[in-house]
Formats: C-alpha cells, structure tokens, sequence
C-alpha cells in the first residue's frame, strides 16, 4: 500500500496540484455562470460553454498526467519498486478517476446543466484518451485537432451535437466510449511493454524530464534525434545523414559571425548581444512565422462552421485571431525557460548581478513587446478583414491596454518562480496566458462592458509592477546553479 | 585572492557548509577534495557569488562576493560541474559570443587549443559529446586569461590524453595565475597543485601546502614483540589502525619525526614509516 502512496504523491506535486487548480475554477466558474450555460451561438459561444471547459479540464490533465505516468516509468527510479509499471497505471487510473471524472460529474450538480452525466462520461473518456495520447508520440499531436474543434463548436448552432450532449445521442456515445477505452487499453499495454530501443521510450524520458527540470541541456532534444538517427539501420539512416535540427535559413548565427571582439556597448546593444544568447531566431522571425502560420490553423475555424450552415458572427473572427495571437509570446517563453539552466554561467560575465538582472529582463520584456505589438497589428487587420465595424478607437484602446495588462501580469508571473523544472515553469505560465485569453474572449464578447475590463486590467498592470520589482531584487539575491 | 571566514550554507534542513574556513593566496593551484556530496561545488559556487551563505564572510579579488563588480568578474573564469552551453551555436561562434563579453579575449589563444584540442570550429555545440563540451568550456573559461581560475571537476569527463593536455595547459600558466580546482582524480592533483583542502562533512579538516599534507600524514607499521591490545592501542593523532596480534598498521596526522621511535619505546616494538600519496591520505582521512 505504501508504494502506491508514494507513487501517488509523486504525481500530486505542487505544479501538477496548481494547474488542476486552475483548471477547475475556470469549470467551476463556467458552470456556475448560467450566462454561459445558455450556450450562446457562435464559436464565443461554443469556447464558453459548459461541455468546452470540461473538455478542457479533462484533456490539459491528462496530457500532464500522461507525461507523468510515462516519465516516471521511464525513469530509472521507478524500476526500484516491484512491479512499477502495474502500480503506475493504477495510480494514474485512480487519479483520473477521483480527480478528474469525479468533479466533471459533480459539476452536473451546479446551475443549470446542458451536459448529461451520459455525455459527461464520453467527455471524460474521450479528452483522457486523446490527452494522454497526444505527448505520447510526436504524430499523435494531431489529436489536439478534434480536441479544439469540439472546443469551438457551439451547440446551438448544431443540432447533431446539441443530442450528444443532452444524450439524446446514444449510439454516437457508446462509439465514442468504446472508441476511447481502446485507445487508453492500447496505451496501457505499449507502457507496459516500453523499452529503451523505442522512440516513445526516448519521448517519454524528454517530456518527464523537462517538467521536473532534470534536463541541463537544450540541445538534449537534438541530441536525442541524433542519438535515434545513429540507431536506425544504415538505409534508413542514410535519408537523414545530413539532417541538421538547427538549419534554418532566418537565423541570427551571421550576427554572431559578426562579433569582432568586446568593445563600449549601449543599453541597446548589450540587450541584444544578450538575445544572441536566447534562441537560434530572432522574435520578429519567429513572430512572422507565426503569423503566416495562424490562418492555417485559425481560417479552419473561421468558415467551417458557416460552411456547416452555423452563422459566424463578425466579432467571434477577430476574437479568434487576438485570442491566438495574444498567446504569441509563449513561445518565446519556452526559450527562456531553456535559458534558465545555464543563468549561473551566463551570470559571471563582466557585468554586476544587478546589471544583469536588469538587462537580461529588459531583453525578455523586448522579446514580450515585439510579440505584442506584432499581436495588436494583426488584429487590427484582422478586424479591417472582418469586422471593420469594431475598428472604433475605443474598441482597439480597450484591447491594447487589456492585452498589454495581461503581458505584463504573464511577465511578472513568469520571471516570480526562481527555482522551478522547464515544464513547471512552462506550465504556470502557460495557465497565466489561459488566464488572459479567456479574459480577453470575455471583454472582446463585450459582456463585461467597458468599465470592468479597463478597472482588472489597471489593477493587473498596477500589481504586476510591483511583483516585477520585487521578483527583480529576489533574482539579485538568488542562489544560481 | 579569496579568502572565505566562517562560512555556513544549508539546503532546506541540510547543512553543506559548516562554518567554512580557507585562503587562496595569489599564484597558487589549490585543489579542492572530499567525498561526493561533501559540498565541494557549494563552496565553489559561495565562493564565486553564485550562491548565498547564511553566515560568514567571503571575500574574492579583494571584493565581496555576493557584490562582485563588472571588473572583478573580467578577471575571473569558471568552469561549472554541469555545462550547458548553446547548442545551436557552432564552436567558433560560441568563441565570438564568449569573446563578445570580455575586453581582454585572446583570440589566437583559443584557436591555438581549439586546435591543440582536436575541436572543429564548424562543429554545433549541442552535438558534442560530454568530454567535447567539457573541453570548450575550459577553452572558453581559459580565453579571456583570468586571473583566477575556479574549475568544477574540470577533468571527469575527459580522456586520459586530453586530461593530459589539460594538465599541461595548466601548468603553464601556474605562476601567473591562480586556480582552484575540486577534483576527485587525486593523481592529477599532485601534478599540477602545490596546495590542498580537504572538504569533509561540510567543514575543511585540512587546509594547507600539498607537500606539509605529504609529510604530516603518514602510514606506520608496527612490529611488536608481544601482543599488542587491539581495543586500546592508541598513538597521538592517530587516524585509523588496524591490530593483528604482534602487529599493527597505524595511519596518523600531524606526523612528527620523533613519533616511531615514541611507539617504538611504548610498545617495544620496531616501526617503519610509508609515504602515502594523496589518494591514500584521502582515504586514511575518510575512513569511517
């Protein structure tokens, strides 16, 4: 009994216990809302319902509980305890079950639902199945596809899924579920039979050692790649000789060529030597490589639903765009959560800790600043596209003061934590941008009027100041490894 | 150089340094031993500012650590325990980047171990192997000619030509500059440090010049012409000692000359003494 007690608390960490924490008020709050339990048309509509935030809350645990479950077998560590693989996937079942399947149902209690328990269960089955699925391998990433379209799907605007969540739908649901107990009996036996000569071996000793921050290197993913190609059988391995994980044709390496020594530099320069030390991309590449990628992925969402016959408000378009381009920095983020291990080095160079605090921070905020201003642009042509009727002075005020609150509250939360895994840090701050996309589609929904939006976000702007200068002088005074 | 005075540092509950005493004087190689977990990188990371201590003073390059200024940290290198460099950065790119920072970066110094090295300028550093990398990291801790070298382990990860040829580096610049080096190859340590400090427990139980170590610790072996108590036989600063009826092997700090023929007096015995090398003295002070 103790080994499956222990098991459990290595899963029950403080990160895994605060996303699920977040993750339940956001359900709980949208339960409780019977504004949003109408179930309002539009994508707005499907994205603040009821069934969306328990897809939610079900498929964001499970992929953390999937990276878990298959990080801890991998380990080493876990092979101390008999019969480890068997104890790990029961504690994994018992845990999805108490804490995820339990509040989903009891959520049924509150307000007045448009999910029935039959639906709840199929929810449930089908986001852990694709949750624990998608970290599993690099191609089941696609299983996030299915996952946000259910997302973004309104009820009112289709029928078919209107019966599936009133369960008037039974046959869809039994396939589902049936569907979803495969997949996860599949995955229980793959993990029972994982071995070291398998990529998903290799996959799950990445992802589990980025959350627990045991990685030191970042190349340990190219690495890895590497380490696979050398392993593969010679034909095979010759289509990938000269495969380099870092080509690319818009990098920064010509400005590193281009250092000729140490010389007088300004603010300025010092920042960006110090980007140098970031990332292989400048932001502003990797930002318009995001925006030529968005339409891709947003466009889908735009006109499917009006090509199904569902009316697509103006607005819901727009408020697609901000929502996803207002998530950009996160993925500069990542790069500095990468970055964090070698601090402690990087800190010995002649510059004071407080210089370096400082300067490195301004660099961060920059990369911050050019995600966001880069996000308002394409917003704004975005709306011109759409909905010129929402490019009203106040209207684009409103949304340039609340997301530029909402960037500074990630930023002040993002540099708090000192001592936190990549994945632990990752994840916060990845439940601070849920945070303020999910405002942002509330205030953009215009249902929180003017005064309440502008009245969080100069809160948030006023108090995030002050945790960046305290976050400030707690990493002047940080012990770095 | 660096001089470190009652210096205490815990993780959580743990403590690793307790109330920590040592001076580098300008010059010379100090090389830093204990056990793993003896808290040799803590004293190393305190030392240089990394870390914090709870009490005591540190002082390094005439200045306080915990403040050390711009100039202090140019004239300093540091080679850490784990390196994580950047990976997509190619060698001679990440030479530029480090030479970016520093006014003093010597150019045709790096390139000559670059090269002495066997490391390819055009190769990514994420695709090096352990000893690789941990051979860039001292060629780029090396390139701006510190004044005080502080090294984590720098040769665990090299092979015996390359820890070789890190050797010799060294030693060339013995006499110039001043290093502190922690280390578990015991053998290395006698080639190229002329002082020694032995972390046990958290606490330097010795701190002085190699060769006094060398004289004060010393091996005895005892010949007696009668039985010898196995509970209590006991010399003056005895380490260890092991009895076997007429004979006994005895290993002692604060070595004397006049020590053998003491015993040799007490327990009517004839006494030989044995040299030990670091390795043996390291041992004989960690016994349990």
């Amino acid at each position: 009994m103790s080994d499956y007690l222990r098991i459990a608390s290595a899963y029950c960490n403080k990160v895994t216990v605060a996303v699920w924490c977040f993750l339940l008020i956001c359900l709980l709050a949208i339960c409780t809302s019977e504004e949003f339990a109408r179930n309002s048309g539009g994508v707005l509509g499907g994205v603040l319902s009821r069934k969306s935030y328990m897809a939610m809350f079900a498929y964001f645990n499970a992929c953390l509980l999937g990276v878990l479950l298959r990080g801890h077998i991998a380990h080493p560590w876990a092979t101390l305890v008999p019969h480890y693989r068997r104890k790990h996937l029961l504690v994994a079942a018992s845990i999805a079950g108490i804490l995820l399947a339990l509040p989903m149902f009891l959520m049924g209690f509150l307000g007045t639902s448009d999910v029935a328990p039959s639906s709840v269960a199929v929810i449930f089955l089908t986001c852990l199945a694709a949750g624990m699925w998608t970290l599993h391998q690099p191609l089941s990433g696609f299983l996030a596809i299915p996952f946000l379209a259910f997302v973004a799907m309104p009820a009112s605007s289709f029928p078919a899924l209107a019966n599936f969540l009133e369960g008037a739908n039974p046959v869809v649901s039994v396939v589902l579920a049936w569907i979803s107990l495969f997949a996860l009996g599949v995955l229980a036996w793959r993990l029972l039979t994982l071995s070291e000569g398998k990529l998903e071996y290799a996959m799950a000793r990445l992802w589990g050692d980025l959350f627990h921050g045991r990685t030191q290197s970042s190349g340990e993913q190219s690495k890895l790649f590497h380490e696979y190609v050398a392993a593969l059988p010679a034909d095979q391995r010759a289509t990938w000789k000269d495969f380099d994980t870092w080509k690319s044709s818009f990098n920064n390496l010509k400005e590193l060529d281009g250092l000729s020594g140490c010389s007088e530099r300004t603010l300025w320069q010092r920042m960006q030597l110090w980007r140098l030390g970031t990332t292989l991309a400048p932001t502003s590449i990797s930002l318009g490589r995001l925006m030529l990628t968005t339409p891709l992925f947003v466009l889908p969402f735009v006109y499917l639903p009006a090509w199904m016959g569902a009316a697509l408000p103006a607005r819901d378009t727009v408020v697609i765009f901000s929502v996803q381009v207002m998530m950009n920095p996160f993925h500069i983020w990542l790069f500095w959560f990468m970055r964090r291990s070698r601090l402690g080095y990087e800190s010995l160079r002649p510059r004071t800790r407080q210089e370096f605090v400082q300067e490195l921070g301004l660099t961060l905020l920059w990369d911050l600043f050019q995600c966001w201003v880069g996000g308002v642009v394409f917003v704004a042509i975005a709306g011109a596209i759409w909905a010129p009727e929402l490019l009203h002075w106040q209207n684009l005020l409103l949304f340039s003061f609340c997301t530029a609150a909402g960037q500074l509250a990630v930023f002040a939360m993002g540099i708090w934590p000192i001592r936190q895994g990549q994945g632990a840090g990752v994840l916060c701050t990845l439940c601070a941008f849920l945070g303020v996309a999910l405002w942002m589609v509330s205030t953009m929904n215009g249902s929180m009027g003017l005064v309440v939006p502008v009245s969080i976000a100069s809160l948030l702007a006023g108090v995030s100041a002050v945790v960046i200068a305290i976050a400030c002088g707690r990493w002047c005074r940080a012990d770095l490894d | 150089m660096l001089e470190l005075r009652g210096v205490s540092k815990s993780f959580g509950d743990k403590p690793v340094l307790k109330e920590v005493d040592l001076s580098l004087p300008e010059g010379s190689v100090l090389g830093l031993v204990g056990k793993n977990g003896a808290g040799k990188s803590t004293l190393l990371k305190c030392a240089l500012g990394l870390q914090f201590p709870e009490r005591g003073d540190i002082r390094i390059l005439g200045e306080p650590a915990s403040k050390l200024s711009a100039a202090g940290k140019e004239r300093l290198g540091y080679v850490p325990q784990k390196i994580d460099l950047y990976p997509w950065m190619k060698i001679r790119q990440i030479a530029a980047y480090t030479g970016a920072f520093y006014p003093r970066w010597n150019r045709s110094l790096v390139q000559h171990l670059l090269e002495s090295w066997e490391l390819n300028p055009q190769e990514r550093v994420g695709l090096l192997s352990v000893g690789q990398t941990q051979k860039l990291a001292i060629i780029l801790a090396l390139g701006h000619e510190p004044d005080l070298l502080v090294l984590d382990e720098p040769a665990a990860s090299l092979d015996p030509i390359a820890r070789r040829q890190f050797l010799e580096t060294l030693l060339d610049m013995v006499g110039e500059r001043t290093v502190l080096l922690s280390t578990h190859i015991t053998g290395d340590l006698e080639r190229v440090a002329d002082r020694v400090a032995v972390l046990k427990d958290g606490k330097i139980v010795y701190s002085n010049e190699l060769d006094l170590l060398k004289d004060s610790v010393k091996r005895m072996h005892v010949q007696a012409s009668a039985p010898l108590p196995n509970g209590s036989f006991h010399v003056p600063g005895m380490l260890h000692a092991k009895v076997t009826g007429h004979e006994a092997v005895v290993s002692v700090q604060d070595f004397t000359n006049d020590l053998p023929d003491r015993i040799a007096q007490q327990w009517s015995a004839s006494v030989t003494v044995q040299n030990l090398n670091l390795e043996d003295i390291f041992l004989e002070l960690h016994h349990e």
